[in-house]
């Protein structure tokens, strides 16, 4: 054996089991060689990888199948890495998509609406969404839970103010998630007057999703004995995205059984997202963008 | 050769008096009458002195020509004056800075401007309706001084039937 | 919307009650400025608080401590009560105006600005001035424009205020003084010199006493143009400019830094339902009634969302 193994031979050599010198080459020898009794070898080959291979392709086929689906062309390079802000296996993105579907959807389904009235007027009249076309559309009535949950926080929140300092001082750091919106300024015409819950603010935008057939037409004709007839689109209801910038919005906060009180919400200085706002030290800035 | 261009100013005389009772109960805009001495020449001596006291002589000179007062009530202190064009704004600054008129505290209101005489006319007209239909409003609501109200709804009647041949005159 | 911020209150201690004498006086300025057509009045409130003696600043001291005790007894214009009958006729607000010569005397500031709709101050030296602009939150700058301006107007000072929205006063009634009227137009010149045409509203500054000083707005109009400000910007000084000092006054009382408000009036400004009455009887232990919520309380409203409710049970 040409190998010393100098530094295995003085460390057996302190040990108290081997005699002599002679001992410990031998079982050096023994140690080392190709054929001693200690051997153990696990010899790994490659295969070709047998059904766990095919589940596999299967599992990643089928990934790539939504992918496409989900993403456009750009997003799918760039599919590897998570932290893509476009990647869609984000809530936000999907959260994101979601909303643009259903807003297409409304449109689409009220144009349709709209020529399906042309035809027949008294389609109008009568709950749409029972209609085969408006299958898809989102229903107020399935998230007046949120409002009541909403309810709940505001009360607790607002349990010991007295002054409109406290108040609204803790209101501007809250969530408005679930709390029940009117739009009463607006730079767009259409907004005004428009009434829904909350279901998402972010920095520049409240989504609100509004009732079928129920909005300040309602107070008008009831006051006048006027009929106006709605629109195709306010039978419709559902998702609305209305900008913070230059709009105005009110909500009632309820003090006891009978009596509220009313908030209202500056859009032009909460652009800002509701996480960042818990934080967010308010100042006053120059009036010159608020119409009165 | 270009026209004379002018303008005709409606204006109201009102005399706050410090210490006034008469307004307590009446809703408002009710003019106080002017006593009956007051004429078209002390009004445009008035403007005139106020005109040289704060505009100097060339002001004075715009107010020589085509300087006259159409019309003007006792009653209800309001008129017409008649100015040339490039006059208007110096005269209305001169109204600004008149206080007194006859040793009476006086607020010199100008009402409305315009280019043709009938306009004014119809805006007079149309302020003492407004006028009657506020004191209409106020005695359904205060119901205190019922008599004193008639009177005075009577006189303002008078005066409106008098303002139209007033009108018919110029 | 013809605004007039500026009609003296005859009083001018914290402690005075108005007599009644005084209140019909003001009630009968109020009347004529009614006439004249405005729509907006704010009542101005000047407390002797500075002379220069030294030995009144024992006395200011005196004041300051009167003023932390208790909020509800500071403002003596008592819009509630004294003020009934003009509610629906004519808004009425208040404001106070505070001469300042030291900037120390700052602090006392803050404590007015939840009780008076708008804070105003009369700078009476260059130092108070720059420390009135970069540090405090006030509405308006009024200065005593019948003497010389305490320092020489920067465009650089003047634009920052008025990037902050602070906007400066001019008072008409010092052009019907014969005394200084010289000095009163070269003032006025120098600001609106340095304020660029920009920033600037005009009121009647008249004492409850004369009401013959009020003035049409048709007639001062003419005097401004005199003054190279073009007519455009003579109407924004009487209307928009001066709802925006209101503006900044009333959100500030009644919202949080201008994000969440409270509402239920008619607009942003209004005073409607705000409790004005000082001398209400403190039931309900607050230190500043003006900021009581019990007053916007209002019954339930008929909501789409309470329909919908009704329809499913």
């Amino acid at each position: 054996m040409d190998r010393s193994n100098a530094i295995e031979h003085l460390l057996l050599s302190r040990c108290a089991k081997y005699n002599g010198s002679g001992e410990i080459i031998k079982f050096l020898e023994q140690r080392y060689s190709f054929t001693g009794p200690q051997k153990n070898y696990l010899v790994l080959e490659p295969t070709d990888g047998g059904q766990y291979l095919i589940d596999n392709q299967k599992e990643e086929q089928k990934a790539s199948a939504n992918a496409k689906d989900f993403l456009s062309v750009k997003s799918k390079q760039s599919n590897a890495s998570k932290d893509n802000k476009y990647n869609g296996l984000k809530t936000k993105n999907e959260f994101k998509k979601f909303v643009q579907q259903s807003l297409k959807l409304q449109d689409s389904v009220a144009k349709k609406l709209h020529k399906l009235c042309k035809k027949n007027p008294k389609i109008l009249k009568q709950d749409v969404i029972e209609l085969k076309i408006c299958s898809g559309i989102l229903k107020f009535e399935d998230f007046i839970e949120m409002n009541n949950l909403w309810k709940n926080y505001m009360k607790e929140l607002l349990q010991n103010c007295k002054t409109i300092d406290v108040a609204t001082s803790k209101l501007s750091s809250a969530e408005f998630v679930g709390s029940y919106f009117r739009v009463t300024h607006c730079t767009c015409p259409d907004n005004i007057g428009l009434e829904g819950i909350v279901l998402w603010e972010s920095q520049t935008y409240v989504l609100l999703i509004i009732p079928r057939r129920n909005n300040w037409k309602d107070n008008i004709s009831s006051n006048n004995n006027l009929e106006i007839p709605y629109t195709a689109k306010e039978c419709l209801g559902g998702l609305r995205m209305i900008p913070k910038k230059k709009t105005r919005f009110t909500f009632d906060v309820e003090v006891d059984d009978e009596h509220s009180i009313e908030f209202e919400f500056i859009g032009d200085r909460m652009g800002i997202r509701s996480l960042d706002r818990a934080n967010k030290k308010f100042k006053s800035h120059n009036v010159k963008d608020i119409d009165l | 050769m270009v026209r004379l261009k002018s303008r005709y100013i409606l204006f109201q005389l009102r005399y706050p008096q410090p210490d006034d009772t008469l307004t307590n109960g009446l809703p408002n805009d009710i003019p106080t009458e002017s006593t009956s001495t007051l004429n078209a020449r002390i009004l445009v001596s008035t403007l005139r002195l106020s005109m040289t006291k704060n505009f100097g002589d060339e002001a004075l000179a715009d107010t020589l020509t085509s300087f006259v007062i159409k019309y003007f009530s006792n009653k209800t202190s309001t008129g017409i004056i008649k100015v040339h064009r490039d006059a208007l704004e110096k005269v209305l600054g001169a109204m600004f800075f008149v206080q007194t008129l006859e040793g009476r505290d006086v607020i010199w209101e100008s009402v409305g401007i315009s280019g043709s005489i009938s306009k004014c006319e119809r805006r007079a007209i149309s302020r003492n309706k407004m006028m009657i239909r506020k004191i209409k409003k106020g005695n359904y609501d205060a119901d205190d001084d019922n008599k004193n109200i008639d009177e005075l709804l009577r006189s303002f009647n008078e005066r409106i039937d008098g303002e139209d041949n007033d009108n018919e005159t110029l | 919307m013809l605004c007039d911020l500026n009609i003296l209150f005859p009083v001018t201690e914290f402690n005075e009650k108005i007599s009644i004498n005084q209140l019909n006086e003001l009630k009968n300025t109020i009347n004529v400025a009614e006439q004249l057509g405005y729509t907006h009045i704010a009542l101005n409130f000047r407390p002797n608080l500075t002379n220069s003696n030294s030995n009144s600043n024992s006395n200011n001291n005196n004041n300051k401590f009167k003023i932390s005790n208790d909020l509800n007894k500071i403002n003596p214009i008592n819009i509630n009560k004294d003020f009934k009958e003009y509610l629906n006729r004519i808004k009425i607000f208040s404001r106070i105006t505070i001469k300042i010569d030291d900037p120390s005397q700052c602090q006392n500031i803050s404590k007015f600005q939840q009780i008076f709709d708008i804070v105003s101050i009369e700078p009476i030296n260059e130092k108070s001035f720059q420390s009135a602009i970069s540090n405090l939150e006030i509405d308006l700058i009024s200065f005593n424009l019948q003497e010389r301006l305490p320092c020489y107007m920067k465009h650089k000072t003047l634009c920052s205020a008025i990037e902050k929205g602070i906007f400066f006063e001019f008072k008409y009634t010092d052009f019907l003084n014969n005394k200084n009227r010289a000095q009163v137009i070269s003032n006025i010149k120098q600001i609106v010199r340095a304020s660029r045409n920009r920033g600037m509203i005009i009121s009647s500054g008249c004492n409850s006493n004369k009401p013959y000083q009020l003035r049409n707005f048709n007639n001062v109009i003419p005097i401004l143009k005199m003054i190279n400000i073009d007519s455009n910007r003579c109407n924004m000084m009487f209307k928009d400019w001066s709802l925006k000092v209101l503006l900044n006054g009333r959100l500030r009382c009644k919202s949080y830094k201008q994000t969440i408000l409270i509402s239920g009036d008619d607009n942003l400004i209004d005073n409607k339902l705000e409790n004005n009455n000082w001398n209400y009887e403190n039931l309900e232990n607050i230190n500043n009634i003006k900021q009581s919520l019990n007053s916007y309380k209002k019954r339930k409203s008929d909501t789409s969302l309470n329909r919908i409710l009704k329809k499913q049970k």
